[in-house]
């Protein structure tokens, strides 16, 4: 059964193994994937991966997420509300 | 041509950097071993030389190791040697210096991962960087971007001849107004299945599993040569400019000229490879006897090899000094002609001829330096190369000393 929230432990993992930046839950917490240095095919990788995980299709507006604190929010929330000022 | 070179690096599988290269090549080093990242039966290859112990995270940061093939980490390692070592400000105008890396097969090892995932676990397992990592422009691209190089950038998809190639378009390049060319080749693709079976179907790769006795050029018992990775690469500049700068000059590049022998298999007749000679020592203006030393193509096929002989013997009726390093490792594909073009600066730089490995005894009738480096008076060295489907290319490097 796949899982249904991810944590932003693993999306920093994921940021590593899937756009290669090394970062940790408190910067990426933080910051844009632009200020990561991880670029738009870096977020495609990411969002791919977490669909395995999730066992869903999350579709391009995860794609867009600006951040890793929207990205997560996204996923476990699916709610915009959370995601704004990030 | 007012060419000259100011800046050069290496990755090969002597290590990391020009030093070790050159440490490898005056010592007749064999660097030759078994291709063990895979299983190799049912190939017709069992060894090569591979750039072992290169930990990319050692050269490059961390995106660029995800997002991109052994072939381009090579590439950018190489290139960031030659643009620190000729200490040329980049910056002060980044649409004066371009680009132009060569490569044979592209990132076939990150490509033939994602096509695995892409057959194994479907599409949605398709990384997104194979949009942009097996692509033979990929090296091109990433060092423009990571150096902010900004004029013509290109790249030029050749067998072993695209380094000498790259110089004579880099030539093209500065005259129509550029100040500098980071010129280079790359090749990664001998730890991938796919790409050794692409390699395969040329029929001149040996199956030989004894490193002392596989890829023996001008010699009775060769069948064939053993494949290769590696890279090199050379900031090249306008002679006036650099001088002015106060560069050091590493090497005049004086003529280079290709020619296209003939399809299939590697110029048949070796008439391609004698007029890419001529042309290149008109283009310099050196007669045969200003001729110091020919870094020949040695491609391990006996027919190729007694082609090459001949066209020796035909260019040089008073002889000359013969040498083929990259009997050493292998045969790198398009990182071959830039390994060799390396070979031959640290050689006019070191004045002293690297042997030719493993190869006992010169043949009859020509000059091949084996066994021991041979210590000489270097002016000018003449490059050959040949490539599989017929590109021949030859380029005339000249000491910076003696012009």
């Amino acid at each position: 059964m796949a899982q249904e929230k991810i944590t932003l432990e693993e999306l920093v993992e994921l940021i590593s193994t899937s756009a290669g930046v090394r970062t940790d839950a408190e910067t990426a917490a933080a910051r844009t994937f632009e200020d990561l240095g991880v670029d738009s095919l870096g977020v495609l990788g990411i969002v791919a991966e977490i669909e395995r995980r999730v066992g869903r299709k999350l579709g391009s507006e995860a794609e867009l997420s600006p951040s890793p604190t929207a990205l997560t929010a996204f996923v476990n929330d699916d709610s915009p509300a959370l995601v704004e000022g990030v | 041509m007012n060419l000259v070179i100011t800046g050069l690096g290496t990755v090969s599988p002597a290590g990391t950097g020009t030093h070790d290269y050159w440490a490898a090549l005056v010592e007749g080093r064999s660097l030759i071993a078994p291709l063990s990242d895979f299983d190799t039966d049912g190939f017709p290859v069992r060894l090569g030389g591979r750039v072992r112990g290169f930990d990319p995270l050692d050269h490059l940061d961390g995106r660029y190791v995800v997002q991109t093939d052994a072939f381009t980490w090579f590439a950018m390692v190489a290139a960031e040697e030659a643009l620190e070592d000729s200490g040329f400000d980049v910056t002060a105008d980044p649409y004066a210096t371009g680009v132009l890396i060569c490569s044979g097969a592209g990132g076939a090892e990150f490509g033939q991962r994602e096509l695995t995932a892409l057959y194994g676990s479907g599409p949605s397992h398709v990384g997104p960087y194979q949009s942009i990592a097996w692509f033979y422009a990929a090296s091109t691209g990433q060092v423009s971007i990571r150096n902010q190089l900004k004029g013509m950038c290109g790249v030029l998809v050749t067998d072993e001849p695209g380094m000498l190639d790259a110089l004579g378009q880099a030539e093209q390049a500065l005259r129509r107004g550029g100040s500098a060319m980071l010129v280079g080749a790359s090749e990664s693709a001998i730890g991938a299945p796919y790409s050794l079976a692409c390699q395969a179907v040329s029929g001149t790769l040996t199956d030989g599993d004894d490193p002392e006795s596989v890829y023996l050029p001008f010699t009775e018992r060769t069948v064939g040569y053993v494949p290769a990775e590696g890279a090199a690469a050379a900031l090249v500049e306008d002679q006036e400019l650099a001088r002015a700068r106060g560069a050091r000059v590493r090497a005049v590049v004086a003529g280079q000229a290709s020619t296209f022998g003939s399809v299939g298999g590697h110029d048949p007749g070796g008439e391609g490879l004698l007029h890419a000679a001529l042309g290149a020592m008109r283009r310099a203006g050196v007669t045969p006897d200003e001729v110091d030393v020919v870094f020949a193509d040695a491609l391990g096929m006996p027919k190729a090899d007694a082609d090459e002989a001949a066209a020796l013997r035909q260019l040089f009726p008073g002889g000359v000094a013969v040498t083929a390093p990259k009997t050493g490792f292998g045969r790198a594909h398009a990182g071959a002609g830039a390994l060799d073009v390396a070979a031959a600066v640290l050689s006019l730089e070191h004045q002293v001829i690297p042997p030719t490995p493993r190869v006992p005894d010169p043949p009859a009738g020509l000059d091949l330096v084996v066994r021991v480096a041979r210590p000489a008076r270097l002016r000018t060295a003449l490059v050959l190369s040949r490539g599989m489907g017929g590109g021949n290319s030859a380029v005339v490097l000249t000491s910076p000393h003696h012009v």
